[in-house]
């Protein structure tokens, strides 16, 4: 056997057993408790029913799949604005770090759900709400590692820059943007993964009656497990998309070409 | 004309490491800076180039006191520190950009440096994929692109095994001749201050930082096997030996400006 077929199958492995644990828990589940709990058969056909244009909670599963991304985007978005720049700010400027990364540390700490009465009582039930649960998800990861990314900066490539004249503006736009880039793309990845996993309770308080999330929740009147067990599906298989097919090789690279003149000295 | 005037430079409260320290650079001459390890080499060469204040006295750059770094004096780290995001061009062309030069002109004489330090064929090349030697090349030429008043080399070679070490060292002796070049060149070797100096600064800790001053007559390039290339080195040792080996090194780095 190829080394290259060897490694693909090592990498399917997880799934494999994955796929395996659940059908064992499906299997248990449905004997001793006497519930339907979907296999990973079921759930795949129910999801090919629905991607053919079954209906989903009065809309079509694109439509929930369209106004998620929507809602993940723009949340995500705004909050890597204002992730990185507050991140660049508070690295550059020691006294506004001290005055505020203690909060950011806070908002960390504050799990996804938790945001929903503060969502709630600032913007009332609705599309605002969704947006402000993902923004205080995905800003702390974010605003934290541009931040430490830029305070913990190589001195010397300051240094080696001014000693080649370099005025404020090329310090600032081609040393410290590109020399902080490796910790602001591992920043954007958790918050994009912290923004997606909240889009679940987010979409809880939202009041238009679309979306993945709202689909799963919705699942507890219609009884429809299984599709909700699709739409974990979607959820998970876009979130492994963004991850494996962006930011695992956007941080690899910005990694790979930043690694100089470490572990070269002697 | 670089020269230093009764230089003192303390770190927070720990004694002085450089303590009235007067030094005239000659120019086009090539001055290495032989001492143990912490009597303060680096310290000296940081406050030429303007990284670091004097705690008293002047660093003056014709006549100008020295306030902050810049391309009038051309500073060779002892890792290169190379741009990593941008390639070996654009990491030459950054300095000539920053002094105004159009980008044509930056881009040709970028390359006119890189062929002179022997990198002519790696322009394309990030510095992530050049080797230490090679790196240090790129390293030079960005900073004699700008044809600064001195070149301030801080142990440039030190992390390079023996033999591209050899190789650089003739290197930059052969640019050294070509145009000549103001150069104080920081070393804790004795054979390479041998090699490369025509004056050589040996310095010890505390006060009276300057031990000796040694004029090496010697026509350069010297062959590294000849009696006489075994003379300089005896008597450089001799000279480091009257020192003690190790200073112990103070607490608090950190600094910097
Ligand atoms: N930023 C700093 N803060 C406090 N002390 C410092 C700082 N930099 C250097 N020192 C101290 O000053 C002394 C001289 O340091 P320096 O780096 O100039 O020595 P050096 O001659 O270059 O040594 P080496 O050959 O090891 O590079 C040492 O005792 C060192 O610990
Ligand atoms: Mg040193």
């Amino acid at each position: 056997m190829s080394s290259a077929i060897r490694k693909l199958l090592l990498h399917l492995l997880p799934f494999v057993l994955f796929l395996l644990l659940w059908q064992a828990l499906a299997i248990g589940v449905t004997h001793f408790r006497n519930v339907p709990f979907p296999t990973p058969w079921q759930t795949t056909d129910r999801l090919v029913q629905l991607m053919s244009g079954e209906p989903l909670s009065d809309a079509l599963l694109y439509r929930h799949i369209a106004d998620s991304l929507q809602r993940w985007l723009a949340g995500f978005g705004l909050a890597a604005l204002a992730g990185v720049l507050y991140g660049l700010a508070a690295g550059l400027f020691r006294r506004l770090e001290l005055a505020t990364i203690q909060i950011v540390h806070l908002l960390q700490l504050i799990p996804g759900l938790a945001w929903i009465p503060i969502a709630i009582l600032i913007f009332g039930v609705g599309e605002p709400a969704t947006v402000f649960m993902i923004v205080m998800a995905a800003f702390p990861p974010i605003a934290l590692s541009v931040a430490s990314g830029v305070r913990h900066l190589d001195g010397t490539y300051l240094r080696a820059a001014r000693m080649l004249g370099a005025g404020k503006g090329a310090l600032f736009f081609q040393i410290l943007l590109p020399a902080s880039l490796p910790a602001t793309v591992s920043g954007l990845r958790l918050g994009m993964g912290n923004g997606w996993r909240v889009l679940l309770a987010a979409e809880m308080v939202v009041g238009t009656g679309t979306g993945l999330g709202y689909s799963i929740v919705e699942s507890r009147w219609t009884l429809d497990y299984t599709a909700a067990f699709a739409c974990l599906v979607v959820i998970a298989l876009f979130g492994m998309l963004v991850e494996y097919g962006l930011f695992r090789p956007l941080e690899k690279r910005t990694q790979r070409h930043f690694q100089l003149d470490r572990g070269q000295q002697p | 004309m670089i020269s230093l005037e009764q230089v003192t430079k303390q770190y927070q409260d720990s004694q002085p490491v450089l303590q009235g320290l007067s030094l005239q650079l000659v120019e086009g001459q090539f001055a290495c800076l032989l001492g143990p390890s912490g009597c303060g080499k680096t310290t000296l060469l940081n406050l030429i180039a303007g990284f670091i204040k004097p705690t008293s006295g002047q660093v003056l750059v014709d006549e100008q006191q020295v306030t902050r770094p810049g391309p009038d004096r051309g500073v060779v780290f002892q890792d290169a520190t190379l741009f990593p995001w941008m390639n070996v061009l654009d990491n030459v062309r950054f300095g000539l950009r920053q002094q105004g030069m159009n980008q044509q002109q930056a881009v040709a004489t970028a390359a006119e440096y890189l062929e002179l330090v022997g990198m002519a064929d790696f322009q394309a090349a990030l510095p992530i994929s050049l080797s230490g030697g090679q790196r240090q090349r790129v390293a030079i030429a960005r900073v004699l692109a700008l044809q600064p008043r001195v070149l301030l080399m801080d142990e440039p070679f030190s992390a390079l095994d023996a033999n591209s070490r050899e190789r650089l060292q003739d290197e930059l002796l052969r640019i050294c001749t070509m145009r000549p070049t103001t150069v104080l060149y920081v070393t804790h070797h004795v054979d390479e201050a041998a090699f490369l100096a025509e004056r050589v600064l040996v310095m010890g800790p505390g006060a009276d930082n300057i031990r000796a001053d040694l004029l090496l007559e010697q026509p350069r390039p010297r062959n590294r096997n000849s009696e006489a290339f075994n003379t300089i080195k005896a008597m450089l040792r001799a000279e480091l030996d009257r020192l003690p080996c190790c200073i112990s090194p103070s607490e608090n780095k950190g600094d910097v400006l």
